[in-house]
């Protein structure tokens, strides 16, 4: 189990991991809506809102979508809050983030973290050149 | 196993009243028990098709207090009677919760409580009737 922020994901969970959609409800809920008021002012449908704060549905997979729901919640496009929104989409995808992989410098150091993530070692010059290139990003 | 706690009349309109106070709402009629539930308790509300058409249920409380499931027509078109279905609802957590939580019996197998929840929604309605500006 990892736990975060927004609650516990199981990495293998036959379910769509729930952080994107306990964020989803954090910031309706932030705004004082309801789901029923929320779906109806945006014209959604509040089954399938439900289920994707719960995790039953993942997060779309249209950016121009998310870009939708972002707005709905108030978000503000280049905000940290813009990001995580993104990130927590694409993570519970099991993707990377798309403008992450444009950069091919960073495709490119992405084993070397996969390798940290799995606690195997690295050398100080591979660190070097990681935080480097993380730099110039 | 616990002995289940029965309240009076009297009992059921101070734990209610106790608890409108308590819970955070702004002072409105008619409360708005749907905030309560889904913002302030953050509690799933969570519509269900023909929940009443195949089990003739509009609406259950999860045993853990953590998702109430409406019946999907009652939900989306009838919001008084979703208004005080989801009060029942909560009649269930506030005055029984003490008794659920440890042995995690659904609330729908208690015929008793099913009724003091029904006397909670009626004094509930009385005094939201009695406060309504005219």
């Amino acid at each position: 189990m990892i736990n975060t922020t927004f609650g516990a994901v199981e990495v293998n969970n036959m379910k769509t991991k729930p952080l994107f959609g306990d964020f989803f409800k954090e910031k309706r809920i932030q705004k004082g809506l309801t789901l029923r008021g929320f779906c109806k002012a945006h014209g959604l449908d509040p089954g399938n809102i439900s289920k994707l704060e719960r995790g039953m549905l993942p997060p779309p997979e249209s950016k121009e979508k998310l870009e939708e729901y972002a707005s709905y919640l108030g978000l503000k496009k280049g905000t940290d809050d813009w990001y995580q929104f993104f990130d927590l989409a694409a993570a519970s995808k099991g993707i990377i983030p798309g403008e992450l992989m444009d950069n091919e410098e960073l495709v490119r150091s992405l084993p070397l973290i996969f390798r940290t993530f799995r606690n195997k070692e690295i050398s100080k010059q591979q660190v070097d050149d990681l935080i480097e290139k993380l730099k110039r990003t | 196993m616990l002995k289940p706690v029965f309240h009076s009349y009297p009992d059921i309109r101070k734990i209610v009243e106790e608890y409108r106070e308590s819970c955070g709402l702004e002072e409105q009629i008619p409360v708005n028990v749907e905030k309560l539930v889904d913002v302030i308790l953050k509690i799933n509300i969570i519509p269900i098709p023909s929940l009443y058409r195949s089990h003739e249920i509009n609406a259950f409380i999860s045993n853990d207090f953590k998702k109430i499931y409406v019946d999907e027509y009652l939900y989306i078109n009838l919001e008084s009677q979703y208004r005080f279905t989801l009060a029942h609802e909560l009649g269930h957590m506030v005055l029984h919760g003490s008794f659920y939580r440890p042995q995690r019996i659904p609330p729908c197998l208690l015929r008793p409580y099913q009724t003091e929840v029904k006397k909670a929604c009626k004094l509930y309605l009385n005094w939201e009737w009695r406060n309504r500006s005219i």
